[in-house]
């Protein structure tokens, strides 16, 4: 059974509609990113999982329970926010029992849970302090703390890491990664960072312009994405996006590509090509990774020929910045082998990785 | 000639030096002189009074003044001094700020915390509250006070002066709570308190500064309120401020008492200086807190 259901959910303020028609089923003990960018409602559709938000159509259910009028207290939910929102007032040790005891939970039960939480997270030093006496890192642990003492059947994380360094943020994805493999408690994840989403999440809910774009696992969403906007948002570098001419029939057609001089012709793989056909235009975008986008082995029939204009080593990788069809592509080559800027290099496309988009409905169609 | 100084600002010269601290102390001597005669002509005897220099000191020194204002000096046909009408004040000024401070916080709360339809209109209209003088409220609150039959009475203050004070009292605490983070009260939310104990365990514990505003802005505008006290009450039921005035203007022998006039003053004076000495130092906190997350 789901452990959370959205079925059919939509949500106006006044008469903006921030969410339109969101659809997500979620398994028990499964690691769900929300991801998207900023003012795309990610927030609001945690909000109204957990209670804090009214749901203007649809339905949300909790373990088989709808919750549609339910408060946050009849949830079984624990949440944690971007920034912090620790209680000012009360030291460490209140901030993480201040749920149990407005659950009535007796006094010595509420110490044995703060202990246990407190050690899980390494906090016990910090117990008596005040949120003001922590660091951003230490506030966020005990924000976490707070979440875990309750033992929910779902927890609800808002943009945890944001207002952590970059460092700090890479150790904590580590450790909120190894907590949901201790806990395995379902976990819904709100975040802008598609790394934090590739790294942490069992699935990905692409969100943008109030709608979920593309749901499915981590490699489906990189290796097939659903349109040009989770191709272009998921990826880093991004994508590279080339509009271009097809020519030849179904089952034998070629992409032209122009780089530096001479128009190159690709074929494509005979599954691609069926489907292009079957959409029938003849002007699309290809999509094609810059991973895919390699120097060509010498001699290869079809290579183009590109002169780079950036070189930017980044350690394990060299990016070449370039133009194709008029269009600035990034290649990638090993730093052993990078060219000079001003260097003319044959590139080949690896066809079988390239997707295709309409040109207007920005829609995959191979 | 400008000269530089150790901290870097350049100062005017001696004589611009000598012409601020002169205004200073002109300004210093100002507001303190009055407060001096009053203080020392309230320890002196009527023959000093009559006889003596304005500025000299109390010699001999006598309580009589304070005496007679406190217990035995008439106010109108009444001659049992200011202290019926001291508890008097107390005894509407108290419960008024509570009560005013009171559902200022909770409005704040509500006003910023727990928003619904139609509450930035209500806040308006609070707002407009602040705005309107004190004479508007007069014949309409004497009616209103005349058909619930709280008219002359401690009871009828009370509810005036914490009607009227809401409207400020709101108005502080709305800002104040508009720079808390509403993430606070959704971690309340999911954590599983109420709508009452989010307000009791987080909110309140972190009020104080602005608290400290609302009790002595309002206790400064109920405990000096005169309008009030003399068109809502009479003889028994009126306030210090009022009674003071009939002190003043009442003499039996036709001789002005300067001495009990003095120290009634200054009793009618000393609650609202206390309450500025205890809650003064949150005063300035409150009303610059907000300005900057702390
Ligand atoms: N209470 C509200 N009233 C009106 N509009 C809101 C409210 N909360 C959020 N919005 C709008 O809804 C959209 C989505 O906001 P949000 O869910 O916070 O985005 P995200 O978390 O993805 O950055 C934004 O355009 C925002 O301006
Ligand atoms: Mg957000």
């Amino acid at each position: 059974m789901a452990v959370l259901n959205i079925e059919n959910v939509s949500k106006t303020f006044g008469d903006t509609r921030v969410l339109e028609d969101i659809n997500i089923a979620m398994a028990e003990g499964e690691f769900l990113i929300l991801v998207g960018p900023s003012g795309c409602g990610k927030s609001t559709l945690l909000n109204m999982i957990a209670g804090l938000e009214t749901i203007t159509e649809g339905q949300i259910t909790l373990d088989g329970r709808s919750v549609n009028t339910a408060s946050p207290r009849e949830r079984n939910i624990a949440m944690v926010f971007q920034f912090y929102a620790l209680y000012p007032n009360m030291n460490v040790r209140r901030n993480i029992e201040f749920g149990l005891k407005m659950r009535g939970v007796a006094k010595q039960e509420r110490g044995a849970t703060v202990e246990r939480v407190a050690k899980m997270l390494q906090i016990e030093d910090l117990l008596n302090r005040k949120p003001a006496q922590l660091s951003g890192g230490q506030r966020q642990r005990v924000a976490i703390g707070r979440a875990l003492a309750r033992d929910p059947a779902l927890f609800l994380f808002d943009e945890p890491l944001s207002n952590l360094d970059a460092k700090l943020r890479v150790e904590m994805r580590t450790e909120i990664k190894q907590l949901h493999q201790r806990l395995a408690t379902a976990m819904v994840y709100v975040t802008h960072d598609q790394i934090e989403a590739m790294t942490l999440g069992d699935r990905i809910a692409v969100m943008h312009a109030g709608r979920v774009q593309q749901l499915g696992t981590p490699r489906e969403i990189y290796d097939d994405p659903a349109n040009r906007y989770v191709a272009g948002f998921i990826g880093s570098p991004a994508m590279n996006f080339i509009e271009c001419e097809l020519i030849g029939e179904a089952g034998d057609t070629a992409v032209c590509l122009t780089g530096a001089t001479d128009e190159a012709r690709l074929a494509l793989p005979s599954a691609t090509t069926e489907r292009l056909a079957a959409h029938g235009a003849r002007r699309v975008v290809m999509g094609v990774r810059p991973e895919h986008l390699v120097p060509a082995a010498h001699g290869s029939a079809e290579a183009i020929a590109c002169r780079i204009d950036v070189v930017e080593p980044t350690g394990p990788d060299t990016y070449l910045h370039t133009e194709i069809n008029a269009e600035p592509v990034t290649a990638r080559c090993l730093p052993s082998a990078a060219p000079a800027a001003g260097d003319t290099v044959a590139l080949a496309v690896d066809v079988e990785r390239a997707v295709f988009f309409d040109c207007d409905s920005e829609a995959r169609i191979a | 000639m400008a000269t530089r100084t150790e901290d870097g600002v350049a100062r005017g010269g001696s004589l611009a030096r000598v012409l601020v601290y002169g205004l200073l102390l002109l300004a210093a001597a100002y507001f303190l002189l009055p407060l001096y005669v009053m203080l020392t002509t309230s320890f002196k005897t009527l023959g000093q009074i009559s006889g003596g220099n304005l500025f000299a000191l109390p010699a001999p020194f006598s309580l009589t003044g304070w005496q007679q204002a406190w217990s035995s000096a008439c106010t109108g046909s009444d001659c049992t001094g200011l202290q019926h009408y001291f508890w008097n004040s107390v005894a509407f000024t108290v419960p008024a700020v509570l009560l005013s401070t009171a559902f200022g916080a909770l409005n704040g709360y509500v006003l910023t915390k727990w928003r619904f339809k139609g509450s930035e209109i209500i806040f308006g209209l609070l707002l407009v509250g602040t705005f309107v003088p004190f004479q508007m409220f007069l014949l309409p609150m004497a009616r209103v006070l005349g058909m619930i039959g709280l008219d002359n009475s401690v009871a009828g203050l009370t509810l005036v002066h914490s009607v009227y004070g809401v409207a400020f009292t709101t108005l502080f605490c709305r800002n104040y709570y508009v720079a808390i983070p509403d993430e606070l009260v959704k971690a309340a939310r999911i954590d599983g308190a109420s709508f009452i104990s989010t307000f009791r365990y987080v909110i309140l514990p972190i009020s104080t500064p602005i608290l400290m505003v609302c009790v002595i802005w309002q206790f400064t505008q109920i405990w000096n309120d005169f309008l009030f006290g003399v068109v809502f009450t009479s003889g028994d039921a009126h306030p210090i401020t009022v009674a003071l005035n009939n002190l003043v203007n009442t003499s039996s022998t036709g001789i002005k008492r300067y001495n009990v006039d003095m120290a009634g003053a200054i009793i009618t004076a000393l609650p609202t200086l206390v309450v500025y000495i205890v809650a003064g130092r949150y005063f300035m906190r409150g009303l610059t807190a907000g300005a900057v997350k702390g």
